[in-house]
C-alpha cells in the first residue's frame, strides 16, 4: 500500500425518486494507483464519482478524505482539499484556446482578484507567466502535439479534447484525480497512450487516479486496483486478477439474461486483443 | 461646440455602460436586459444625493454605483438557480419594475416630470459648471473607468468569467466558486453602470425616466451584439460610430422633427438585423486573452511532470 493517503467513501446511499442510484455503498480510493470503477450502464458508477467529487449530494454516508469528513463541502471546495474530476460529456472550455483551458486550472490564481489586478500588477503578471510556462509543459507532458496551444478548444478533435480534459485536471494538483469514461469513443492506441499517462501520474506522483468506465478490458489493463459496481451496489473490489475471476462479475459481465444492456460488444469493439 | 462636447458626453457614458454590459453578456454570457434601469438607479441616486443633501456630484456617482453594485449583486443570489433564459426574462422584468418605480414613486423622483436642477460638482474650488468644464470632468473620469475595463478584459478575471460561460460545472471541477464569480461580475457591472449614470445626471441636470426606457436598454444590447460579444475593442467602436450616425440622422436637412425618433430608432434596428445575418460574432469577434507572441514555441518546451511536484502556490489564499 504506497501512502497513507487514501479517499473513503462510507456507507453511500443516493436515489433519483424511485430509483436506488447508489445503495449503501463503500469503497476506498488508495494513492498512488490506479483504481478502476467499472460496471454496466447505470451501475452508479458515474453518481458514485459526483457523490465523492461533491457534485452530488448522498441522501445519506460519508465521504472522508485523509479521514477528514468532506460530505458537505461544495465541489470547487474539494479541489482545493484534493479531489478533482472530469465529465463524461468533456466539457473543455471551447472558445478558450488549449492553453487557457489549462492555464484556468491553477489554483489561487492572483489575477482573478480583482483588488489584485489593481494593487500588484506586477505580482499578478508574474505568477501569470509561470503559470503559462507550467501549462505548455502540461500540453507537451500529455502530448497534445499536433494541435498549436492558441487553437480555440473547441476546434479539436473528440480525441484531443478528452486528453485536454486530462490536461486540464494536472495544474489543480489534486491528490485525486476522477476521470469519467477518458477512454470512451477514442482508438485503442490513444486509449493505450491515455492509460500509462494515468499511470505514470499514479505510480511516479503518488496520486490516486480512480478511472470510470464500462470496458471491462481497458480498466483491468491499466488499473492496480478494481472496483466493480452492479444496480448501485459495489460487487467486488480488490487487485485486477481477484476481480477477473470473482464469480459474481463473470455473472453480470457475461450473462445474457441480465436486464442491462450487454457490454460484451463494446468490449470485444475496442479490446481486441483478448479472448 | 456645445452639440459636439454634449454628444461625446453622452458617447463616454454610453460606452462606460455598453463595456460594463459585454462584461455581462459577452464575457460572462449572462444575457441581462435592464441596463437603463440600472443607470437610472444610479442617476436618481447620485441627482437626489446632489440635490437634497448637497453632496458633491462626483461622490454621488459614487454612491450610485455602490447602489447598483448591490442591486447587481442582490438580483444575482435572487437568480441564482434560474436557467438561461428564465434569467433573461427576469432581467427584463427587473428593467420595467425600477421603469415603473421611476415613473410612479413620485415623492422622490417626480415621477414622468423628473428632477430639475441637478448642481454639477465643484472639486478643489474649481468649478465643472460650464458645458466645457463637465466635458472635462466626464471625460477624465469615464476614462479611467474604461482604461480599468480594458485592463480586465485581459485578466484571468475575465479568463474565469469566459470559463463560466463556456461551463460552470467544469470550472467547479477546476476549484472555482462560480457563485462568487458571477457576484462579482455582476457588482462590477453593476458598478461601472451606475457611475455612467450619475455622469449622465450631471450632464442633462436633470433626470427622466425617459431616459431609462428599456429602448435604451436594448440599444445597449445592440452595441453589445454588434460590436462583437467579449470583445471591448468592438464595443468601443460600435458606440462611437452608431451614436455618430445616430446624432448625424438629426442634422439631416429637410427632415421633419418627428421622423428623427423613429428613423434612429429603424437605424438600430437594421444594424441589429444585419450584424445577426452577416457577421453574428460582430465587428470584432472575441480575441483570446492569451495570445500567441505571448508564448515561447511548443518545441522548446521540455516535457515531465515537474508540475505535480514543483513547490504549490499557497493553497489557502496569498
Amino acid at each position: 500500500m504506497s501512502g497513507s493517503v487514501i479517499l473513503q467513501a462510507r456507507n453511500i446511499v443516493r436515489s433519483y425518486g424511485d430509483l436506488v442510484a447508489l445503495d449503501d455503498v463503500s469503497v476506498d480510493i488508495p494513492a498512488g494507483k490506479v483504481t478502476g470503477l467499472i460496471g454496466p450502464n447505470g451501475a452508479g458508477k458515474s453518481t458514485l464519482l459526483s457523490v465523492i467529487s461533491g457534485f452530488e449530494r448522498p441522501l445519506s454516508g460519508q465521504v472522508l478524505l485523509r479521514g477528514v469528513d468532506v460530505t458537505h463541502e461544495p465541489g470547487y471546495r474539494r479541489v482545493g482539499l484534493g479531489i478533482t474530476r472530469t465529465f463524461q460529456d468533456v466539457e473543455i472550455f471551447p472558445t478558450l484556446t488549449v492553453l487557457e483551458n489549462v492555464l484556468l486550472a491553477f489554483q489561487d490564481q492572483r489575477g482573478e482578484k480583482l483588488w489584485r489586478l489593481f494593487l500588484t500588477p506586477r505580482q499578478v503578471r508574474r505568477q501569470r507567466e509561470h503559470f503559462i510556462g507550467q501549462s505548455l509543459e502540461i500540453l507537451k507532458t500529455v502530448g497534445i502535439i499536433d494541435s498549436r496551444p492558441d487553437e480555440l478548444a473547441g476546434n479539436l478533435s473528440y480525441g484531443q479534447q478528452k486528453l485536454l480534459a486530462l490536461a486540464r485536471m494536472l495544474p489543480t494538483n489534486a491528490d485525486f484525480f476522477l476521470l469519467d469514461e477518458p477512454g470512451s469513443g477514442l482508438p485503442r492506441p490513444m486509449v493505450a497512450h491515455m492509460g500509462r499517462l494515468l499511470r505514470q501520474i499514479a505510480e511516479e506522483h503518488g496520486k490516486g487516479v480512480v478511472l470510470v468506465d464500462h470496458n471491462m478490458e481497458l480498466v483491468l489493463e491499466f488499473a492496480q486496483h478494481v472496483i466493480v459496481m452492479h444496480h448501485g451496489t459495489v460487487l467486488a473490489q480488490g487487485a485486477p486478477d481477484y476481480v477477473r475471476k470473482h464469480p459474481d462479475v463473470i455473472r453480470v459481465y457475461l450473462s445474457r439474461l441480465d436486464d442491462e444492456p450487454a457490454p460484451a460488444p463494446r468490449m470485444a469493439a475496442s479490446g481486441g486483443s483478448h479472448a | 461646440m456645445y452639440f459636439v462636447t454634449t454628444t461625446i458626453m453622452l458617447m463616454e457614458i454610453y460606452l462606460i455602460v455598453s463595456l460594463a454590459l459585454n462584461f455581462l453578456l459577452g464575457v460572462a454570457g449572462r444575457f441581462s436586459a435592464y441596463e437603463a434601469a440600472i443607470m437610472g438607479v444610479g442617476a436618481y441616486t447620485a441627482a437626489l444625493l446632489a440635490q437634497n443633501l448637497g453632496v458633491n456630484l462626483v461622490i454621488g456617482c459614487i454612491a450610485g454605483a455602490l447602489f447598483c453594485a448591490a442591486i447587481g449583486v442582490v438580483f444575482q443570489i435572487m437568480t441564482r438557480y434560474m436557467d438561461f433564459f428564465t434569467f433573461k426574462i427576469t432581467s427584463f422584468a427587473l428593467q420595467m419594475t425600477l421603469w415603473q418605480t421611476f415613473m410612479t414613486w413620485r415623492a422622490v423622483t417626480k415621477g414622468s416630470n423628473g428632477i430639475y436642477g441637478v448642481p454639477r460638482p465643484e472639486i478643489l474650488g474649481m468649478s465643472f459648471s460650464s458645458t466645457l468644464g463637465y466635458f472635462w470632468l466626464t471625460t477624465a473620469l469615464s476614462a479611467v473607468v474604461i482604461a480599468g475595463l480594458l485592463y480586465l478584459e485581459r485578466s484571468q478575471f475575465a479568463l474565469a468569467l469566459r470559463g463560466l460561460r463556456d461551463g460552470e460545472d467544469a470550472l467547479e471541477s477546476l476549484g472555482k466558486n462560480t457563485f462568487a464569480l458571477k457576484l462579482k461580475v455582476f457588482a462590477l457591472s453593476g458598478a461601472a453602470t451606475g457611475f455612467a449614470g450619475g455622469l449622465l445626471a450631471g450632464l442633462l441636470q436633470s433626470v427622466n425616466p425617459a431616459s431609462f426606457y428599456v429602448y435604451v436598454s436594448i440599444i445597449f444590447i445592440i452595441f453589445v451584439v454588434a460590436g462583437g460579444r467579449g470583445n471591448l475593442l468592438g464595443t468601443v467602436l460600435a458606440v462611437v460610430v452608431l451614436t455618430v450616425v445616430q446624432e448625424s440622422i438629426k442634422m439631416i436637412p429637410g427632415l421633419p422633427v418627428t421622423w428623427t425618433g423613429p428613423l434612429q430608432q429603424m437605424f438600430y434596428g437594421v444594424v441589429l438585423v444585419a450584424v445577426i445575418v452577416l457577421r453574428p460574432s460582430g465587428i470584432l469577434p472575441e480575441r483570446p486573452i492569451i495570445r500567441k507572441a505571448s508564448l515561447r514555441p511548443i518545441a522548446s518546451v521540455a516535457p515531465g511532470f515537474a508540475f505535480l511536484t514543483a513547490p504549490q502556490m499557497k493553497r489557502d489564499g496569498a
